[in-house]
């Protein structure tokens, strides 16, 4: 699949996963990378510029394991971003489905 | 790229990042640490991890330029950072319009810091092919009066003489040794910061 393409919907992917719950980081990118073909360590800048534009929060939580891992929130903003992206999504791909199946001339 | 170490990626993922704030540095480098520390709980190698991951390069790049996710795949960065060096005066680059996500102003920064410091790195590569071969010259300078010594003292009356190639040997060695060292220092100083 195309590159750019991948990276455009990987910040719907994870503000979709963070929908779910409080995750982090190794989760988010763990999660992302099994299903899509990228490199998880963009992940990483990412989750930085979407806590820089106020999507989520972060906090320290103790592990059972080892050292405290930083966790991500999805603020009230990060919920509305979350639902305009997969709106956009939803009409995107219903269009592109049109087009494949021959509906849309 | 895929026989790299933790600390290899950690090491280029840092030096890749050297013009941000040494705060935002350390939390960049702190978040690829955990995931290192979590992939290995979870029974991965460090090369495997580092495969997943990708190119520190890349990353390093997409917080560079404050754009997670949206923008460049490393191929291209790779191919834009050696084009910069290739016009005579690069900083023209550093004000090409550019999308630009958040925080443009320090990036700008950076790139011409970087750009400034291939201009410095080129200049002293090109002093390098005189400076060096100078420094040798210098540094066999002693050898040659030792040389001559031998053919000269027997002819020269006093001890004048000899104390006065002595010294002469000494500053020219320490002088082409001086040269040899701050050339190498000035040629290594503007090649890791020009990021090349």
């Amino acid at each position: 699949m195309n590159t750019q393409f991948k990276k455009g919907v990987l910040e719907l992917c994870v503000l979709s996963l963070l929908k779910q719950g409080d995750k982090y980081g190794y989760e988010l990118a763990d999660s992302v990378g099994k299903k899509i073909d990228i490199s998880e360590g963009s992940i990483y800048p990412l989750l930085k510029r979407l806590r820089a534009e106020g999507y989520f929060e972060v906090y320290l939580k103790e592990s059972p394991t080892g050292p405290a891992r930083k966790y991500y929130r999805l603020t009230s903003k990060g919920v509305e971003m979350q639902a305009h992206l997969e709106g956009e999504w939803r009409e995107f791909t219903q269009s592109v489905s049109a087009f494949i199946g021959g509906d849309a001339t | 790229m895929t026989d790299m170490t933790k600390f290899e990626f950690l090491q280029q993922l840092y030096d890749h990042l050297s013009s941000l704030p040494p705060s935002e540095r350390d939390d960049i480098v702190a978040d690829f640490e955990e995931h290192f520390q979590v992939g290995e709980e979870q029974g991965k190698t460090e090369e495997q991890i580092c495969t997943e991951l990708g190119n520190p390069y890349a990353c390093a790049l997409q917080y560079l330029r404050g754009t997670g996710g949206t923008n460049t795949s490393a191929p291209q960065a790779a191919a834009q950072n050696t084009a910069a060096v290739q016009p005579p005066y690069p900083q023209k680059t550093a004000a090409s319009p550019r999308p630009q996500n958040a925080a443009p102003a320090p990036h700008i920064n950076e790139r011409r810091n970087k750009t400034l410091w291939k201009v410095v790195f080129f200049i002293s590569l090109v002093c390098a092919i005189g400076a060096y071969p100078a420094a040798c010259g210098l540094m066999l300078i002693p050898l040659a009066l030792i040389v001559s010594a031998f053919f000269l003292i027997p002819a020269v009356p006093g001890g004048a003489m000899v104390g006065f190639l002595i010294s002469l040997g000494v500053l020219c060695f320490t002088g082409g040794l001086l040269l040899f060292l701050v050339m190498t220092w000035l040629l290594r100083l503007s090649f890791r910061r020009s990021g090349l």
